[in-house]
């Protein structure tokens, strides 16, 4: 009984604090005009606006002490709550002359509303549903609208808003058609192609060369002998954690005019050397490189999915490994294959890092709206029409694989004991096989040995002896009288990118694990459009990011631009759907009956959460958790946008060394943060990656003594 | 126990019958999942310290009828009471039922005597009070000592009880079986389910208990209700369907027999009678059809035969299966293939022996 009284009240008494906090946050300023509380401004301004907050939390207050609320009374309360939310934003975009940023005390007040609203519509609903259920909904709800859906549509309105901030259709239309961005003169040889069509080529090439690579790995990890697997798994992990120009950057010390196989080359067959790698060949071998290993890991699962007991029917059937493989195997892995390919589109399209570093004169779509904005003319409106061109590009292929292909999946895992192993290749295959795969294993390898050993080199192409003033450049600590000293160039933006990617990566993975939570535990109407919501933010370019962040952030009610937070937010929206898809994985193999025992057995389902499933997906939990970092210290894309002078971030310090040919000391700085990553990943799973469900886990464990009566 | 205020305040409807602690009322009630009808309009009633079986196929909706006496689905339309109180809209958290689960479903990384305490820490115990009654409780199930282990550490059987104890301890108005047996091997079935029943009768507490053997319904049930798609077909205790079925689903269901396609009809002199092939008649004492096409059901039970030829039906042995106990033999005859069960340790006709069988005119029924 006093469990939901105080459960009841907790929002509403947080609410009294939101005002409280809004009070003495100011402190300074608190009674003048721009400095004051809520309750300050009411009644020492005569700012009307703060007047609806104010009633509408007095009388929140109030209801929760009437027990039985009548229906009438609480959908007149919810009605209210409403209310007040919409006061308070008109407020804040259209209050009066000037508009200011809401403050702390605004976001704790809407925030305490929000919850009241959402509990509220708990206590109304005809489902009977707990609050923290239907708030987590709402939340995440609100959430991704504020934070995806918000910026976009921005860029959406800045597309057609000139120079001189009138609308402007045929503007918008005039650079949407431009030539510069649909021309195919390329094809014909005359002249370059279009952004857009540089970007639309690319990543048809990209898909085809990573989807061919990815399926050759994937057969022959899972149908072949080969005795080189843990190596090809540990190959598989590198890219990961690798920020995505080092490759290029490797690239180039191999190939580029100064590169290691081109002097070789013009020593021995006189070949001039050349800037081929400049180009869109270049950015092809780059990410070809680079997203392989994301197919593979994609396509494995596919190969992996086929049913043995299809493969032996086939072959009792009289059919021989050949023909097994090109009559049943391949046909059901056709979806997982397109699948693969319209993936590696989409990372194509949104890639950044490999653009940017190899781009040279041809750029491509997410290129080109960087140098809009940070180029002479900054040009607003243009980064908008090409982003919104990317993300068009971007969410089609997108839809394509989630409608399309969500139909047809042959894949035959049943939960039922399946006997029998999937056949092996036949000799002309694993030929096949072999000549792709083995080839590109060297070269991933040599790319690597590239990294390291360009950080170790004086002056690439020029003077090869071994040094680590790079090193030194970059992180050199000295003694002062005040303690350390962090002396090297890079430290300030090191430490940045640490302790952002800190505080971004659990909070991603609450975010992401509860809206797993939600997807597979919860019914709710809608519950499909929330999960495509949820996953087309995975969708969405960096590069778009970064651009509808500038424009939604920027300026008053939300003024992030320049801050950490802005970072953090960045993070915790681009990589909550791996949170979400790692989360919604582990979550189906738990089985749906030990929530259903522990709400039985008197636990709601908050309280289910922490103390049954939060404990049983701690694998799931750490992953997620070392997959946000990881991919919050290598994000370049969205990142580069957002950094600001007080909070730069590596991946962006790289890329300015890279731009001022500062290539061994980028290396060195890139070499030092996949090392990070790796120590940081390996520590996580060590320390909390095991579940322990079996005795021999509980190390120590005494049983209890028994008590003397 | 547990029962929120903010649940008290929902309306008491009235339900005359049964308030007594742990009786369940269903009223017309109605589950669907989208445009299925998994639950079609069910009403019953189940007295306190009952122990109910829902017996049915899969897919009868049994699970489902289980599911929402926990709350953990709720009925789309109708209401259901338990102890007197319309729980339609109250969520499994706040019901004061306890459910053991098919798989058990024991959080595999808490300890047997965490698991069973669980319960009583989620309702606000202290922990050293909860776990005291956690150790009475697993003593109840005799697994004293067996507190500090895994539940990935003990046999099925153990895992089971462990369940049990769980449900149990919380005193529950109403306990909740989901297919309690199906995991265990065949042997331990029969144990167990006398331990359960046993178990029941001491603490006296409402079960509903969801099987599809009908053997196993038979042997624990005060009453069984069976279901077919989604409704009641038929509720009474196992006598009475066994002797009374009212429909050729409930008689193949409970209990072995042979159906017979037939035609009812009533003589002259006002006895019952069945015309099979307007070739055989035969007269039967009770009947739910009067006229008509019906079924006849003839029960092993209600054959004997001798060997040669005689008054009788004549018939041809097609099978006969020794099963250590009995002979199962197979008979073809005029009306169709019967099958008989003999209690005699080896098969004394064999294959194409002739026979002439006599059918005790008391056991047979006609639905």
């Amino acid at each position: 009984m006093l469990g939901l009284a105080a459960y009841c009240l907790a929002p509403w008494y947080g609410v009294e604090y939101g005002i409280f906090e809004r009070d003495w946050i100011d402190a300074g300023g608190l009674l003048s005009e721009a400095g004051a509380s809520g309750l300050l401004r009411l009644v020492l301004f005569r700012d009307a606006a703060m007047a609806i907050p104010a009633a509408v939390l007095l009388f929140l207050v109030a209801i929760g002490f009437i027990k039985p609320a009548s229906r009438l009374l609480l959908l007149f309360s919810l009605a209210a709550t409403i209310l007040a939310l919409a006061a308070i934003v008109i407020d804040a975009f259209a209050g009066g002359t000037v508009i200011r940023s809401l403050g702390y005390g605004a976001t704790i007040v809407m925030t305490m509303l929000f919850l009241s609203a959402t509990h509220l519509w708990s206590r109304l609903g005809r489902d009977n549903r707990d609050a923290f259920v239907v708030s987590s909904i709402a939340g995440v709800c609100a959430l991704i609208v504020l934070f995806v859906f918000y910026p976009i549509a921005q860029i959406l309105v800045q597309a057609f808003v000139d120079r001189q901030g009138a609308f402007s259709l045929p503007g918008a239309l005039h650079i949407a058609m431009g030539g510069d961005i649909w021309s195919v003169g390329c094809i014909a040889g005359k002249s370059r192609c279009g952004v857009a069509i540089n970007s639309i080529i690319l990543g048809l090439l990209t898909a085809t060369s990573t989807t061919v690579l990815g399926l050759a790995f994937a057969l022959l990890m899972s149908r072949t002998r080969f005795p080189g697997k843990p190596l090809l798994r540990a190959l598989a992990v590198l890219p990961i954690i690798t920020p995505p120009f080092v490759i290029g950057l490797a690239l180039i010390l191999l190939f580029g005019r100064a590169g290691f196989v081109t002097d070789i080359m013009s020593g021995l067959l006189g070949l001039e050397a050349s800037r081929w790698l400049y180009g869109l060949w270049g950015i092809w071998l780059g990410q070809t490189l680079a997203f392989t290993p994301i197919a593979f890991l994609v396509l494995t699962g596919v190969v992996q999915g086929i049913s043995p007991s299809l493969e032996e029917a086939s072959q009792t059937l009289r059919a021989d490994l050949s023909s097994t493989l090109r009559t049943v195997s391949l046909p059901l892995m056709k979806p997982g294959i397109a699948n693969a390919f319209l993936l590696a589109f989409i990372e194509s399209l949104a890639d950044f890092g490999n653009p940017v570093v190899l781009g040279g004169g041809d750029n491509v779509l997410s290129t080109e709206i960087y140098f809009a904005i940070v180029g002479a003319q900054a040009n607003m409106m243009r980064a908008a029409v090409l982003s919104l061109i990317l993300l068009v590009l971007t969410l089609t292929v997108f839809i394509v694989q989630k409608r399309w292909l969500g139909r047809t999946n042959f894949t035959t895992i049943t939960g039922k004991a399946d006997n029998g192993a999937n056949s092996m290749l036949s000799t002309g295959h694993k030929a096949i096989v072999y000549g792709l795969t083995l080839p590109w294993m060297v070269f991933t390898t040599t790319i690597y040995v590239m990294v390291f050993y360009g950080g170790v080199v004086r002056l690439w192409g020029q003077d090869h002896t071994l040094t680590f003033a790079h090193y030194r450049e970059a992180f050199d600590i000295g003694w002062s009288d005040g303690g350390i000293w962090w002396k090297g160039a890079a430290w300030d933006s090191f430490w940045t990118t640490i302790s952002i990617s800190a505080i971004a990566a659990p909070l991603t993975a609450a975010l992401g694990l509860l809206t797993a939570w939600l997807l597979v535990r919860q019914k709710f109407a809608g519950r499909s459009t929330f999960e495509f919501l949820t996953m087309l933010s995975f969708a969405v370019p960096g590069t778009v990011v970064g651009v509808s962040y500038i424009l939604a952030f920027n300026s008053a009610p939300i003024e992030l631009t320049g801050t950490g937070t802005i970072l953090v937010l960045c993070f915790i929206f681009r990589n909550m759907p791996v949170g979400v898809r790692g989360g919604v994985a582990a979550m189906k193999q738990l089985d749906a009956s030990l929530d259903e025992a522990s709400l039985t057995l008197g636990a709601n389902s908050f309280k289910t959460l922490r103390h049954v499933v939060l404990p049983l997906m701690r694998p799931a939990i750490v992953s997620a958790v070392a997959y946000s970092f990881i991919r919050a210290i290598t994000s370049v894309s969205a990142v580069i946008f957002l950094v600001g002078a007080d909070h730069n971030m590596a991946t962006a310090y790289i890329i300015g060394l890279v731009e001022n040919g500062s290539y061994g000391l980028a290396i060195a700085y890139s070499t030092v943060l996949i090392v990070v990553m790796l120590i940081v990943v390996t520590v996580l799973q060590l320390a909390f990656g095991k579940r322990r469900l079996r005795r021999e886990d509980r190390v120590g464990y005494q049983p209890p003594r028994p008590v003397a009566a | 126990m547990k029962l929120d205020t903010r649940w008290q305040a929902a309306e008491q409807v009235s339900i005359p019958l049964n308030e007594g602690r742990g009786s369940i009322v269903f009223r017309n009630v109605v589950k669907k999942y989208g445009v299925v009808h998994a639950v079609d309009g069910i009403d019953l009633e189940i007295r306190s310290g009952e122990l109910v079986t829902l017996l049915g196929p899969s897919g009868c909706g049994k699970t489902t009828t289980l599911r929402m006496i926990a709350g953990l689905e709720l009925p789309t339309t109708g209401t259901l009471a338990i102890g007197g109180t319309d729980v339609s809209r109250l969520p499994a958290t706040y019901r004061n039922v306890s459910m053991v689960f098919q798989s058990y479903a024991l959080f595999p990384h808490l300890t047997v005597l965490d698991n069973v305490a669980y319960g009583l820490r989620m309702g606000g115990l202290k922990t050293p009070l909860a776990r005291d009654m956690a150790e009475d409780a697993l003593s109840l199930v005799g697994l004293a000592g067996f507190g500090p282990r895994l539940p990935s550490e003990l046999s099925g059987g153990q895992q089971q009880r462990v369940a049990l104890a769980r449900a149990i301890v919380l005193e529950p108005e109403v306990l909740l079986l989901d297919e309690p047996l199906s995991n265990l091997d065949a042997k331990l079935r029969r144990y167990v389910r006398e331990e359960i029943r046993t178990l029941q009768q001491r603490i006296g507490v409402t079960t509903v208990y969801v099987t599809h053997d009908q053997e196993e319904a038979m042997a624990v049930s005060d009453r069984i209700i069976v279901m077919e798609q989604g409704r009641i077909a038929q509720m009474g205790s196992p006598a009475e369907l066994y002797h009374n079925p009212r429909s050729a689903f409930i008689a193949s269901f409970i209990g072995e027999a042979n159906l017979i396609s037939c035609v009812a009809a009533v003589d002259a002199d006002g006895s019952r009678v069945a015309h099979v092939h307007d070739s055989h008649r035969f007269a039967v004492p009770t009947s739910t059809v009067a006229q008509g096409d019906a079924t006849l059901v003839i029960r092993p039970a209600a054959i004997s035969f001798s060997t040669g030829t005689g008054a009788g039906m004549p018939g041809t042995i097609t099978s006969a299966a020794f099963l250590g106990d009995r002979v199962l033999y197979g008979i073809k005859t005029p009306i169709g293939r019967l099958f008989h069960i003999e209690y005699v340790s080896s098969i004394r006709h064999p294959d194409g022996t002739e026979v002439n069988i006599i059918l005790d005119p008391a056991k047979l029924h006609l639905v």
